[in-house]
């Protein structure tokens, strides 16, 4: 009997032992005048998406780690073979199951286009096969976005891209970086009025509206967006039109708020993700 | 009987399946660029065929002398298909000053960790079923010849 369990815990152990696929994550190709640094970056938001989403079924390794690892990789990319003829020496060295590669280029109108292959490798026979190749180009601000659904799309060919892009702010590509949001900090709505109806109007969006302002300054921009909002409904639905100009401050000032909540909210999230790749790569190094 | 004759059948397949040594799997980078998989070629090449691995350095002494006299032997018997690896990834000057036309790079040491290969030169004879024929540590030319010549007359 304890034999008999000795074999199905090793047998348990073995399953949850089963050894991860390797995936190796090649250079996204800067064509033409596109900077170094925007590639790098892409390849930090592929690395990303795959983390999210596969890090239990693969060991995602990037060039970056290669070069790291193996001195004689490093050398290989600096001097004596060109982006396809590495990509394919280094999947042999780290005996990689699948590979991703692309290619960058910027368009006259500013628009990225990124190009994402991923190829499988079978270990056994050591044939290379296409897996899937996606292509896509849109905004520089929507890139972290976009990299992330051609990354998943790349990796499941059975996944719809959502190009409904949650928000626009002014991102840069790299370092990621938000220019100076302004109206962050929120001004003072004009409440004054002597109209009677007004003035009840007034007192009630004034207390509401300085306590979603308080949301906001705590850093808590989804709550304060769901305030904003609900105050915007209250006002276009309860005040009466014929007083709305006598409060012509309260609606666009709601709706600033509501998009500078959004914009926080998501440069938050981006700031994290960016804390969070900074932390991987030096958990790598 | 038919039992008997299939008893020593089995047997002599379980022996010829342990005695013979399939070589591992690889991938060949032709000049740096163009992959080639090892048992690919195997496979694609005719009766009477087989390979000769060489595994070479531009640091090696004893490679400028192997070289030529493999090139020499590979150009007089059209079964031998030669393959020079080198150690390193850009051996252009030296292979072109020791006349070589077609050679193979390994600058990651990936094939070299297959083939267990620690000093240079190695040469390894493999047959088109894959299976290992002769592995030749260093260079002695009449070791090298006879070798070569008993493959040859193997086949």
């Amino acid at each position: 009997m304890k034999k008999l369990l000795f074999i199905i815990l090793l047998f348990t152990i073995g399953l949850s032992a089963a050894e991860k696929k390797k995936l190796y994550v090649s250079k996204v190709i800067p064509q033409g005048s596109v900077p170094e640094s925007i590639s790098s970056t892409i390849v930090s938001r592929i690395k990303l998406a795959l983390l999210e989403k596969y890090q239990k079924d693969y060991q995602i390794v990037s060039d970056e780690d290669i070069s790291v690892m193996y001195k004689k990789a490093a050398e290989l990319q600096k001097n004596s073979c060109d982006a396809d003829s590495c990509l394919r020496q280094i999947a042999e060295m780290v005996d990689a199951d699948e590979i991703i590669y692309g290619k960058v280029s910027v368009s006259k109108n500013n628009t990225i286009q990124v190009s994402l292959t991923s190829l499988s490798r079978d270990k056994k026979t050591l044939r290379l096969e296409t897996k899937g190749i996606v292509e896509e180009s849109f905004p520089e601000s929507q890139y972290s976005h976009y990299i992330r659904e051609l990354t998943l799309k790349c990796m499941d060919k059975g996944y719809t891209i959502n190009k409904s892009v949650a928000f626009q702010s002014e991102i840069q590509i790299t370092p990621i970086s938000f220019s100076k949001v302004e109206g962050v900090n929120l001004n003072k709505i004009d409440f004054k009025t002597d109209d009677a109806l007004l003035k009840k109007f007034s007192g009630f969006f004034e207390k509401e509206i300085a306590e979603a302002d308080a949301l906001f300054s705590a850093g808590k921009y989804a709550d304060a967006r769901k305030e904003y909002e609900e105050l915007l409904e209250k006002f276009n639905k309860e005040v009466p039109p014929s007083k709305k100009p006598l409060l012509k401050d309260v609606e666009p000032s709601l709706k600033k708020r509501i998009g500078l909540s959004v914009t926080m909210y998501y440069k938050t999230r981006v700031e994290a993700v960016d804390r969070e790749v900074e932390k991987l790569s030096k958990e790598k190094d | 009987m038919n039992f008997v004759v299939r008893s020593f059948l089995i047997f002599v397949l379980s022996c010829v399946s342990v005695f013979s040594e399939e070589v591992p799997n690889a991938v060949l980078f032709r000049m740096g660029s163009e992959r080639l998989v090892l048992h690919e070629v195997l496979e694609s090449m005719n009766a009477g065929e087989f390979a000769i691995l060489n595994f070479t350095s531009v640091n090696c002494i004893p490679c400028k002398k192997e070289i030529p006299e493999l090139l020499r032997i590979a150009e007089k018997n059209p079964n031998i298909k030669l393959f020079i690896i080198f150690a390193e990834s850009n051996p252009k000057d030296f292979a072109s000053s020791l006349g070589v036309k077609s050679y193979y790079t390994d600058g990651l040491g990936v094939v070299q960790n297959k083939f267990g290969v620690k000093e240079y030169p190695v040469t390894i004879l493999i047959s088109r079923d894959k299976n290992l024929m002769s592995r030749i540590e260093g260079y002695k030319k009449k070791k090298l010849q006879e070798t070569i010549q008993k493959a040859l007359e193997r086949r």
